[in-house]
């Protein structure tokens, strides 16, 4: 369980807005490169979100700012595009858990409604 | 770091995006700009393999969000957001906060000064306003058109992924063929590319129409899993299922418009029985609004096309699928030329040199064509706001030298450059606003109009036909007023940049010597006279490409057809098609068909309002059915397979209607049928190219293929050419055959008209009745109840089939005018406002003993070399323009020398007129009061 305050820094970040969620969880299981997140959240979202290099660079640097996402870079002589990497802080990672929570008690709360039958969910 | 490596092409393309990462503040760019570079890079190289509507789209969206994003880091960094405020530390943002509303009053300041110079010149600023209004505008509605039609993209998830599928056979030049029914099996059952793939084909209904006759609708004969692979559920209902496909269950599926219009919206409409052909359907389904698969569909039937109905290589089939993800269409297209090849092998009958024709879904129905004519409509409006640019930019600059005395003077008492060059900033900001307000009721009312008219008339250059396409929105919509607003901001830093730059330079000293002197600044000069040299350049090219388009609409206008069309009025006729195709109640045959036609005929020739009626094929200037002409006639090249030709099939009657004389021989007679022998009449083009030489009349030739079994058909008339191809390089070739002669049953020669199951009818009434369409309204009733028809007159379908000339037409003239009349304004401007600043000049040399047609020829001799030049830049712009345009211009060769000389003697003239009149305005200067005023 996280501190009181810490847990009150936790949920000024929330909710968190899709596209920033999906980076999040792009950065869960591991660290990425930008291409790498660009990719990830394209694919996990089914298309659906269109993120682009633009957008995907401000929300990279507010996360980073907000001290939910470092960056550390490394150099790769194999690889000379390689830039920067990006990985979860703990911050980052308890705010993931807190907005993915959130997503979990309302997705419960559907299904108890029966939004969810017949919708392929 | 090493420099990335991405190939030729694409690193032009990182260049562009290096430039727009320029756009954000300068520690946002050194943060992250390399890695950004890095993406972008990759990212554009998966987006080259879908096809260029997709990179365009993807450029389109990347400068966008470079400006959105720019914008909203430099408001964040200048702490003006309250988001970033909070995040800051007290002091910081106190700082930050004075510093701002120092330069929010100070801009207020400059922003009022800029509007007192506008009231005080009210007819120079207006104009200028006026002129960025017409450019931004024009600008604005090209896009909006751009976006509305190629950029905005199927609605359907990830459609970058559909593929249309065709055939090719290139050494026969057939450059787009249906699919057959077994390639499509044996595509269908090899190809991993794809998740899916799935058929329709386009489909006529009659629906009974309460009160008139049957209401004559179209759609297509779908699969099911075509839906499934668009991601598309009805809107109310289910789609068709498999086993209805397989059954024989007449089953239908409504659009969300033909259920709003013809079944008032009644929701119980689902799982009840309605007449299609005359035969009871049960619907199953409503699709969603908007949706309109392929083209603009009003209904869906379940397509049963199997390639045991057919033998091998017969049946038209459209196809489409869904790549998987990871898969991109080169891939595809290499899998879908190893079954081809395979194929070919295989069958090399039905399938010798066939390919497998892949491209994007959206690429395929919009088209080359239609594509062209959008983007260089953009980039002609761009061109006018570039003249317009030029011309507001020749304004600041000077109002600016006049000002240059009080500049010098403030930056001498310690203004900042910044200061300054904010001042010159607030009058350029000004006049883009006005310009962006009248630019905004500008591409209002001109995208109003491309939807109601140029959409709506079918005039379209499209691949498929000429209406709508269902997914398109041309209308001002927010994307267009942001390109709008971003454009107008680009605008108000371009024409600020040369006035604000000056601004910073004046150096107290000189800008005193200058006016002691009565010279003008010699970087000034400089400037205008690139300026003077661009908007010359740029008007050169509009007005070639304007008159090359006006010489089009000369050729294309009726005057120039050797046929009359005045009094004709027309009709289209489709005898009942019962649904799936297979049988037509009440003409079963061909002999039923033509009874039909004939009973028509004499019906609507016996009506006392109508002077002569005929049947035919297609009418004059509408595109032929190309059949081969075999065995080869005369003086056709050998590596040509078999020369083809245009075939009309008319009625005796036809040339009549239309008043073509008759060159040679005899007209079709009305004993011209199957059991007399087969005839033919053709044009002079035919007797040219063909029979070079040789005397027409009696000459015999095959239509049809190398192994037609036709009857070889003999020359009895010729007659001139009724109209000329767009193309003046291409054939006209045309040979006309009777109609009661034409019983082929071939289907590939059923010279368009499907075995008579279709013909129109033209009818040319007496001057003194009245319209001739409810005659054939009726005529036709009383032949046969229950037949729709669509009614035109000849000067309809003309303007129909010219439409896309016109449109094209319209809009380069206009460009064109608005671009000269800038253009001489912007000259005028320059050389007036030299002769202004050089009075002091001009005075002396007279004093001097300069005489006056000495100082007129002297400035002359600038205005020439300038516009020489200009002329020479934008003969170089208007070609490359042109070339992009050929296709919409009507029998005009792209370098034809008349034109040409025409366009840039009038740019020369215009710009050298503009130029005189100050001149001569100088050579009348009174040497002593101009040098006592200076």
């Amino acid at each position: 369980m996280p501190e009181p305050a810490a847990s009150a820094s936790i949920e000024t970040h929330l909710p968190l807005k899709p596209a920033v969620f999906q980076i999040l969880l792009a950065l869960a299981d591991r660290e990425r490169h930008g291409y790498s997140v660009l990719l990830a959240v394209r694919e996990s979202s089914g298309g659906r979100i269109r993120l682009e290099t633009g957008p995907l660079y401000r929300h990279l640097k507010k996360l980073l700012d907000c001290g939910l996402v470092r960056e550390f870079r490394e150099e790769s002589p194999q690889d000379p595009r390689r830039g920067c990497r990006y990985a979860l802080t703990d911050l980052g990672r308890q705010v993931l858990r807190a907005e993915s929570a959130r997503l979990d008690q309302a997705l419960s709360l559907s299904r108890r409604l029966g939004l969810l039958e017949g919708a392929g969910g | 770091m090493a420099k990335p490596e991405y190939g030729k092409s694409a690193s032009l393309s990182l260049r562009l995006y290096s430039c727009l990462l320029y756009a954000y503040p300068p520690s946002f760019r050194s943060r992250f700009g390399a890695d950004m570079a890095d993406v972008f890079g990759r990212d554009l190289g998966r987006m080259r393999g879908r096809g260029r509507l997709a990179l365009l789209a993807f450029w389109v969206r990347t400068c966008r969000q470079a400006l959105v994003l720019a914008l909203a880091e430099h408001w964040e960094n200048a702490g003006l957001s309250k988001s970033a405020g909070a995040s800051r530390s007290g002091l910081r943002d106190n700082a930050c906060r004075k510093g701002s509303e120092l330069i929010m009053s100070s801009l207020a300041a400059d922003i009022r000064l800029a509007l007192r110079l506008f009231a005080k010149h009210p007819l120079a600023s207006g104009i200028a306003a006026a002129a960025l209004a017409i450019g931004i505008g024009l600008s604005a509605s090209a896009f909006g058109i751009l976006h509305g039609t190629l950029l905005r993209g199927l609605p359907f998830e990830r459609s970058d992924e559909l593929v249309h599928f065709s055939r090719q056979n290139l050494p026969q030049e057939r450059l787009s063929m249906a699919v057959s029914f077994h390639d499509y099996w044996e595509w269908k059952q090899q190809q991993t590319s794809f998740e899916g793939i799935a058929a329709f084909v386009e489909a006529l209904i009659l629906l009974p129409n309460p009160g008139g006759p049957p209401e004559r609708l179209s759609g297509v004969f779908i699969e099911p899993e075509a839906f499934s692979l668009l991601r598309v559920e009805a809107q109310l209902g289910r789609i068709f299922s498999r086993s209805e496909q397989e059954s024989d269950a007449s089953v239908i599926l409504l659009s969300h418009r033909l259920w709003q219009q013809r079944f008032g919206a009644d929701p119980a409409i689902v799982g009840s029985t309605i007449s299609v052909n005359q035969a009871p359907a049960v619907v199953v389904g409503v699709m969603p609004e908007g949706f309109g698969f392929p083209i603009a569909e009003q209904f869906w039937l379940p397509l049963r096309a199997h390639p045991n109905q057919v033998e091998r290589g017969q049946g038209r089939l459209d196809a489409f699928g869904r790549l998987n993800p990871g898969t991109d269409l080169e891939q595809a297209q290499a899998e879908f030329a190893a079954i081809s090849r395979r194929l070919q092998m295989a069958y090399p009958e039905s399938n010798r040199d066939v390919e497998a024709l892949l491209q994007s879904f959206e690429q395929e129905y919009v088209g080359e064509d239609f594509s062209q004519l959008v983007l260089k409509m953009l980039l002609g409006a761009l061109l006018v706001l570039l003249v317009a640019c030029a011309n507001t930019v020749i304004l600041l600059l000077a109002r600016a030298s006049v000002r240059s005395q009080e500049f010098a003077m403030r930056a001498a008492l310690g203004a900042s450059a910044g200061r300054l060059a904010r001042q010159m900033a607030a009058e350029s900001l000004i006049l883009a606003c006005i310009g962006a307000a009248g630019g905004i009721a500008i591409a209002y009312l001109s995208l109003g109009w491309f939807a109601r008219s140029a959409v709506e008339s079918g005039v379209l250059p499209l691949p498929h036909g000429s209406g709508a396409l269902f997914w398109w929105d041309v209308a001002m919509n927010w994307t267009t007023a942001g390109f709008l607003l971003g454009l107008s901001l680009a605008v108000s830093l371009l024409i600020g940049l040369a006035p604000a730059r000056l601004a910073t330079r004046y150096d107290l000293s000189r800008v005193l010597n200058e006016q002691a002197r009565g010279t003008s600044s010699r970087s000034l000069g400089r400037v205008n006279r690139v300026l003077v040299v661009a908007e010359v350049a740029m008007t050169s090219a509009l007005l070639v490409v304007s008159a090359l388009t006006a010489k089009s609409l000369w050729n294309v206008s009726s005057d120039q057809q050797s046929f009359s069309s005045r009094g004709v009025v027309t009709a289209r006729i489709f005898l009942p098609v019962a649904a799936g195709g297979q049988s037509e109640e009440g003409y079963p045959d061909h002999a039923s068909r033509f009874a039909f036609w004939q009973a028509l005929l004499e019906e609507l020739n016996s009506q006392p309002g109508i002077l002569k009626a005929a049947a035919a094929s297609h009418f004059p200037t509408q595109q032929l059915r190309w059949v081969e002409l075999c065995p080869r006639t005369g003086a056709a090249p050998d590596s040509l397979p078999c020369p083809e030709t245009g075939v009309a099939t008319v009625s005796a009657e036809y040339f009549e209607v239309f008043q073509v004389p008759l060159l040679r021989g005899r007209p079709f007679r009305n004993s011209d049928d199957l059991s007399a022998p087969p005839v033919a009449i053709v044009n002079e083009s035919f007797v040219a190219r063909r029979l070079a030489g040789k005397d027409p009349l009696g000459h015999r030739l095959r239509l049809g293929p190398p192994d037609s079994q036709d009857p070889q058909v003999e020359i009895v008339g010729v007659v001139p050419d009724l109209w000329r191809p767009e193309n003046p390089r291409r054939f006209n070739d045309t040979v006309y055959v009777p109609i009661a002669q034409s019983s082929t049953p071939d289907p590939e020669v059923r010279l368009g008209i499907w075995g008579l199951r279709f013909l129109n009818v033209a009818v040319k009434g007496r001057p003194d009745a009245a319209g001739a369409g409810p005659i054939i309204r009726q005529s036709l009733h009383s032949v046969a109840n229950d037949i729709p028809l669509r009614l035109a007159t000849m000067d309809e379908l003309i303007e129909r089939r010219f439409g896309s000339y016109q449109v094209a037409g319209r809009f380069y003239q206009c460009f064109g005018l608005v671009a000269l009349f800038l253009a001489c304004l912007g000259i005028y401007g320059v050389f007036s406002f030299a002769v202004t600043s050089r009075s002091g000049e001009i005075g002396i040399r007279m004093a001097l003993g300069a005489s006056s047609s000495h100082v007129v020829s002297r400035l002359l001799r600038q205005a020439g070399s300038q516009v020489l030049i200009g002329i020479g830049i934008g003969a170089v712009i208007a070609y490359y323009f042109s070339k992009g345009l050929q296709r919409f211009l009507f029998q005009v060769e792209l370098l034809d020398p008349a034109v040409w000389a025409a366009a840039l003697g009038l740019a020369a003239a215009c710009g050298l007129l503009a130029s005189w009149m100050p001149a001569r305005r100088a050579a009348r200067i009174d040497p002593m009061r101009s040098i006592r005023q200076s």
